[in-house]
């Protein structure tokens, strides 16, 4: 089916995954436009985890589709949708140690196309990450958590992505610092050039960058709206905070 | 249910110890099946090299430290008894225990330094420290070791006899050192140093959580398996009358390696599997000794990649399949669970 | 003076050469976790493929280092995918144990094909080139050493400036580190190993064509190398470059040293008497990283 500018980038339709016997995520359904920021939100272990790595080939899926401008690409590996332009920036960073910040961020630039505009895009980093080209020649394992962060995000927008999947980008890190974080991401949000599929747990900064915001509980997608819509709803506030196990 | 077997009757269960003895009938019985100084002299050696890797299997298999320095302990073992034989006048018997003792303190004194380290770098420590044994044993000049020559010439066992009773009584003497050395080593796998040994192979974090102690359970380890290896080594001296230190050289530890891999880590009847496996090979391969490296190493990577858990493993998971297939046949057709079943079963109770 | 200075030259010689194979040891185990032992087996088919282009085909030495660099590239690559690859993965074995003894096996096929084809006895190899420099009274440097040296050098040189600048390089030393981000980047895993293990083996036989033109080819010639590239490797840090470069001259060193003034037969002893206390003190070596070595 060929793909015009009001297909959705990323759209998913009965997605279903898990861990051998076990499903995790059930029929899950979620469209990510161009340009657009969408956020997933939901409490711990329901699955929004699972989802991105079904969604980004780490993981196979049991049932469903995936689209990405158009195309299936449901069943590829992690390596070939890297060709693609979809960018996973997985939870906790894994930045490579021993190599200095600006060897990390060339590696975001690794296939052969990206490497060569690899200068420009760098440069493109560091523009936005002023602190980051302080610390360009520092090992990053000398890093602060909130620089680490920069540096993985960072290395994800090198490849100029078309989609940039974050999983949990408030992960361990101070308020004060996750709200540099989130500059950023709004930031990258606001040009318009790449979609963004986030997951976050921390609903505080969802409404600065999300477009539309999509609710996952248990495994299924229970609503989708707009982040303001969904803020001042009792139902949503009460899947965080009454959804626990008793 | 069943109660849970005591380690004892684990190893011992009945099923087993009529195989056992099956086959150990069996083996006292070759010798007169094939009637050839030469062939016995063979089935000698191997089973002497069994004890050994029966010994390598114990502290490398089943305690799961890297030790590449058995070899040095077999060396000890067998320089040590033969040297006694020679200038403290000891007659055989008591040399070969001497062989032992001498190869626990190798083991135990190789123990030592790698207690703080880890995996590979334990493997590195003891080889080299293996590598210095046969280094000295071979430069050295007093006269003692007699160099890379090896000893002078050592009383024997059983000279009395005529070379194919000879022969056959050293097959039975090691044959019983087989079985005694491969029960004790089902014993204690089972026991709860063996627990603890195998608990520490697979996860140490777990086994220093239950508050096992490493340090004294690996010198423990190569403890019993140094004292093992020492009284090969002696068998060796002393069925030989001499050693010298090409036992110790890179091609036999290969050899050896090759033995105790293919026929699986960790497992107990693993090194006589494997160590007939490859006598079999060698002698197969007797008019064309130059391939007989290239064969092993071949097939050592095949079983490795193909065959992970060894020969005996496999051949046991194959056994097990046969005798699940072989009760199915035995099960009992479920009771109905309609009533008038019910009424037809408890009419035929009454 | 003119015993140091002879050291000095023997430490050069020999440090290039231990260098070239640490190197490659200490590569294969800082990416692939493995303690490569079939790397003397490729010094020992570096100096066959030496004394066949030299002196059977009667060939130019330089046409014999890069069939050596070739052919041990190939024999590299090849034992991977046999012996290493197939265990990479695998749950329930210790991976690195199990290398070590695959590798190992290897080895023993090498030696006995070599045997098989070439026969036990030593074969010389002549010189690359012949003539040298005189020093001082009994001590003069071969024109040999200073071209080995000097191979040996850029080879190195090359290999750390590779590693360090290039787009693939950066990408093994990722790969090292965190394997699973590799892959998100589209790190090609399945290449990476196999060349890593090619052109680690690769340097080994080209210190192999040079070990040969100091001593001779024999199936044998690659026992010694692997022992001393072991400790050389453990001394320098596994898994670190420079801690392989130094230590290979500081062992060589040491070997020249222990040769003059003691002997040559307990130089080697010496050597693992010294290896044996490191491992005891300071098992990481001079560049590695204490917690990987300790219980």
């Amino acid at each position: 089916m060929p793909a015009d500018a009001t297909t959705p980038l990323l759209d998913v339709r009965g997605l279903s995954a898990g861990y051998g016997e076990t499903t995790i995520v059930r029929d899950a359904a979620l469209h990510v436009g161009r340009g657009e920021t969408l956020c997933l939100v939901g409490p711990n272990g329901h699955g929004k985890s699972t989802l991105l790595r079904a969604l980004t080939g780490l993981l196979p899926l049991s049932g469903g589709e995936v689209r990405f401008d158009g195309e299936r690409i449901d069943g590829r590996a992690a390596e070939r949708l890297t060709e693609l332009g979809i960018v996973h920036i997985p939870q906790g960073d894994h930045l490579f140690p021993d190599l200095t910040v600006e060897e990390n961020l060339l590696m975001g630039a690794f296939p052969k196309g990206a490497w060569k505009g690899r200068g420009d895009a760098l440069e493109a980093v560091f523009a936005r990450f002023p602190k980051l080209k302080d610390r360009r020649r520092q090992r990053a394992r000398t890093l602060s958590g909130g620089e680490r962060r920069m540096v993985a995000i960072g290395r994800g927008l090198m490849r100029q992505p078309r989609l940039l999947v974050i999983d949990e980008p408030s992960l361990g890190l101070a308020p004060v610092i996750v709200e540099g974080v989130y500059e950023i991401i709004a930031g990258v949000a606001a040009q318009r050039t790449t979609s963004i599929l986030l997951v976050e747990e921390n609903f505080t900064h969802v409404e600065e960058v999300a477009d539309r915001v999509c609710v996952l509980e248990m495994g299924r997608i229970v609503r989708t709206g707009l982040p303001s819509e969904l803020a001042g709803d009792a139902a949503v506030t009460q899947s965080y905070l009454g959804a626990l196990p008793s | 249910m069943t109660r849970r077997p005591s380690p004892l009757q684990a190893t011992f269960s009945p099923a087993k110890v009529v195989v056992s003895v099956a086959c150990l009938v069996l083996a006292a019985l070759v010798p007169f099946i094939y009637p050839s100084t030469y062939g016995t002299g063979v089935l000698v050696t191997m089973l002497i090299f069994t004890v050994l890797n029966l010994s390598w299997n114990f502290v490398l298999g089943i305690a799961g430290v890297w030790n590449f320095g058995q070899l040095a302990m077999f060396a000890v073992g067998g320089y040590g008894g033969g040297l006694l034989i020679i200038h403290a006048s000891l007659p055989p018997w008591l040399a070969i225990v001497a062989g032992g003792v001498g190869g626990t303190l190798l083991a135990v004194l190789l123990a030592l330094p790698t207690l703080r380290l880890v995996g590979i770098y334990t493997s590195l420590l003891t080889f080299a420290a293996a590598q210095v044994v046969q280094l000295v044993i071979q430069n050295e000049s007093s006269g003692t070791t007699g160099g890379a020559l090896g000893l002078p010439s050592v009383e024997g066992l059983f000279g009395g006899l005529d070379p194919l009773w000879s022969a056959r009584a050293w097959y039975w003497l090691v044959l019983a050192v087989v079985v005694v050395v491969c029960a004790a080593i089902a014993l204690l796998a089972r026991s709860p140093l063996g627990l603890a040994l195998r608990t520490l192979r697979d996860s140490a974090a777990y086994g220093a959580a239950r508050g096992i102690d490493p340090r004294g359970h690996r010198v423990l380890a190569f403890a019993i398996s140094g004292f093992v290896a020492g009284v090969a080594g002696a068998l060796y001296t002393v069925y030989n009358g001499s050693i010298s230190p090409t036992v110790m050289g890179l091609t036999p530890m290969s050899i050896y390696v090759t033995m105790i891999v293919i026929g699986g880590l960790g497992s107990i009847t693993g090194p006589i599997v494997g160590t007939a496996l490859v006598t079999a090979v060698q002698q197969a391969l007797i008019d064309h000794p130059g391939t007989q490296l290239t064969v092993l190493g071949v097939v050592l990577i095949a079983i490795v990649v193909f065959m992970p858990r060894g020969i005996a493993f496999e051949a046991g998971r194959v056994r097990d399949r046969v005798v699940t297939w072989m009760n199915e046949e035995e099960e009992v057709p479920a009771a109905p669970a309609s009533p008038e079943g019910r009424l037809v079963g408890s009419r035929k109770g009454t | 003076m003119s015993d140091i200075l002879s050291i000095l030259v023997s430490t050069v010689v020999l440090g290039s050469i231990y260098g070239l194979v640490a190197l490659g040891m200490t590569l294969i185990y800082g990416i692939l976790r493995v303690l490569d032992m079939s790397q003397g087996s490729m010094v020992m088919v570096g100096g066959f493929v030496g004394w066949a282009v030299m002196t059977s085909a009667g060939l130019s030495p330089w046409l014999a280092i890069v069939a050596a660099f070739a052919a041990t590239f190939c024999l590299g690559v090849l034992t991977q995918v046999v012996s290493v690859q197939p265990l990479i993965g695998r749950r329930g074995t210790d991976f690195e144990m199990i290398t070590f003894i695959t590798t190992f096996a290897v080895a023993m096929v090498l030696s006995n094909l070599a045997l098989q084809f070439f026969g036990p006895r030593q074969k010389n190899v002549p010189e690359l080139v012949g003539g040298s420099i005189h020093l001082y009274e009994s001590v003069s440097l071969p024109y040999q050493s200073i071209v080995m040296t000097a191979i040996a050098l850029a080879l190195m040189i090359g290999f750390a400036l590779f590693l360090n600048r290039s787009r693939y390089g950066i990408a093994i030393r990722a790969v090292a580190q965190d394997l699973d981000a590799a892959r998100l980047m589209g790190v090609p895993i399945k290449r990476v190993f196999p060349l890593v293990m090619g052109f680690a083996s690769a340097i080994a036989g080209v210190a192999g064509v040079f070990l040969a033109t100091q001593y001779f080819a024999s199936p044998t010639a690659g026992d010694q190398p692997l022992l001393i590239a072991l400790i050389v490797v453990i001394f320098g840090g596994l898994g670190s470059l420079q801690g392989a470069i130094v230590a290979a001259y500081a062992i060589g060193l040491i070997q020249a040293a222990a040769s003059v003034y003691v002997s040559t037969t307990w130089a080697l002893p010496i050597l693992y008497g010294v290896i044996v206390l490191v491992l005891i003190f300071r098992p990481q070596g001079i560049a590695g990283r204490s917690l990987e070595a300790r219980l």
